[in-house]
């Protein structure tokens, strides 16, 4: 579950998100549209808890932002399946390693427990067979799988995921948000591309000017929208 | 991916992404490590030296003339509660080796009489085999009823003992120094790494990793490349004593196996202490931003 009471956050004078309150409750899918700088990096970053808000309080699973000690905040983490809007692949190790790193970080150390989990993961998006590929010899699009494999390979409570399709340029779509639609968890998906958010399906929230607001009736999961 | 191989591979992984900036703070460890190593060859063989003459180091007790056999038994007694091998040379063999080592009797049949004492020639047990020791044993056995006097070479064992000491105070002085240099090169290699692979870390962090996970390899990767100059450092000394072999009379001997791994070792807890050093300063310098 993750509720946010009557969240703000400012940047000097500029205000990302203007008294915010929300709830998504476990298990559910979410996705959060909003247009570019409208300030989804922010509530997603605000989930991570790495931002703190400026005023009200978060609450993701057990941990609140009012009572974050740095235990708490290593174990939130651990909780939480993240996929950077920017990738944040560890370029010197292999995708292979990449992947592993989430569990490793977990304590799940062993070798063919690890691999197999790993594997599993890169074949959920079509990357099983590149494992032993660095980064760089990968296509944006191949990054951005991977960084979805890495977010959902130790089963998190909850997969955060900022433009998890905006690398992607000829590759489908659908692979991707496959992935994260077929996952347990309760999934927050921001993006600013409107026919993912409906391809994606689930509750759908826009954000604009600070603010979020319901937008209609829950999208039907996989709604056909011709994304590709 | 077991544990230990992960942070080894992390550590190796860490070095060779700054593989330049790895390899002069390798060039500067050796040259720094090379100095405790040679000293540590001098002392050892040095102490080899001192040890070998120090078995030679005898106390001899010279007897008064036509003591009874009760105060000889005495002093034999009093002395073999502090030696580990006691000799007792009467008037008559002491007359006889001294006929020995002149190559005749001529001369000492000019005497009338034997005026040669006897005595015991005692090695001590290596507890007392110091100046201080030694010196204060003389006093009290001179003292005992039936003993003329005591000889044990004095002066030359004072210097003998003066000689090691200043051997242990220099290398203390060297392994401070050394010690210090240690740390300040690790600790900035491992500064730099630290700097450098910032972004990673906070990947990490953001993945849920604890400090000690981020940290950890970053000590190995100190203690890694003191372990690995301190090696190199041994093999360089190992040539140098060789090549001096070929030159000296008396072949030096090289430092015991204990003595090369509690050497690599220290150096590989140097390294970890540089790499502590460097992590609390960019801890500090992360707060103060």
């Amino acid at each position: 579950m993750i509720r946010f009471a009557g969240v703000s956050k400012r940047f000097g004078s500029k205000e990302a998100l203007a008294g915010v309150s929300w709830e998504v409750p476990a298990g559910e899918r979410v996705v959060v549209l909003g247009a570019s700088g409208s300030g989804k990096t922010t509530l997603l970053r605000l989930i991570t808890m790495e931002l703190l808000p400026t005023a009200g309080v978060v609450q993701v699973g057990d941990f609140s932002s009012q009572r974050l000690s740095g235990g708490k905040r290593i174990r939130l983490r651990r909780s939480l399946g993240i996929v950077f809007e920017d990738l944040r692949l560890i370029p010197d190790r292999n995708v292979n390693d990449n992947v592993a790193l989430a569990l490793q970080v977990r304590g799940t150390w062993d070798r063919k427990r690890v691999l197999e989990r790993v594997h599993e993961a890169l074949a959920r998006v079509g990357m099983a067979e590149r494992g032993h590929d660095p980064p760089s010899a990968l296509s944006a699009g191949e990054r951005q799988r991977v960084a979805v494999a890495r977010a959902l390979v130790a089963s998190p409570a909850i997969v955060v995921a900022d433009e998890p399709t905006r690398h992607l340029s000829s590759e489908p779509v659908d692979v991707i948000l496959d992935a994260l639609r077929e996952t347990q968890a309760t999934v927050v998906l921001a993006t600013n591309d409107e026919s993912v958010a409906r391809a994606f399906g689930g509750k759908l929230y826009r954000l604009a000017n600070g603010h979020l607001e319901p937008a209609g009736a829950s999208l039907g999961a996989g709604a056909t929208t011709g994304v590709a | 991916m077991g544990r230990i191989s992960y942070l080894l591979r992390e550590a190796w992984r860490g070095l060779w992404h700054h593989r330049a900036l790895t390899f002069t703070a390798f060039l500067a460890l050796v040259g720094a490590l090379l100095v405790p190593c040679v000293f540590l060859v001098v002392f050892v063989n040095a102490l080899s030296a001192v040890h070998s003459l120090g078995d030679r180091r005898e106390m001899v007790v010279f007897l008064r003339d036509d003591i009874p056999d009760s105060t000889r038994q005495n002093i034999e007694h009093r002395l073999r509660l502090v030696a580990r091998e006691i000799k007792y040379v009467s008037k008559d063999q002491a007359w006889d080796e001294m006929a020995q080592e002149l190559g005749g009797d001529e001369l000492l049949r000019a005497v009338n009489e034997n005026p040669l004492p006897a005595s015991y020639r005692v090695k001590l047990e290596p507890v007392y085999l110091h100046y201080s020791a030694m010196d204060s044993l003389s006093q009290t056995i001179s003292l005992a009823s039936g003993v003329e006097e005591v000889q044990y070479g004095g002066l030359w064992i004072r210097r003998l003992d003066e000689f090691l000491q200043t051997l242990r105070t220099t290398g203390i002085g060297i392994a401070a120094i050394i010690g210090a240099v240690v740390l300040f090169v690790v600790a900035n290699a491992i500064r730099l790494t630290v700097v450098a692979r910032r972004d990673i870390h906070r990947v990490m962090v953001l993945l849920g990793a604890s400090r000690r996970f981020v940290r950890l390899p970053l000590f190995f990767e100190g203690a890694l490349v003191s372990a690995i100059a301190a090696g190199a450092a041994l093999g360089i000394t190992y040539l140098i004593v060789l090549g001096l072999a070929n030159r000296l009379v008396v072949l030096p001997s090289f430092l015991p196996w204990r003595w090369m791994l509690a050497f690599v070792g220290a150096a590989a807890v140097l390294g970890m202490l540089g790499s502590t050093l460097a992590l609390a300063r960019v801890g500090r310098e992360d707060r103060s931003r």
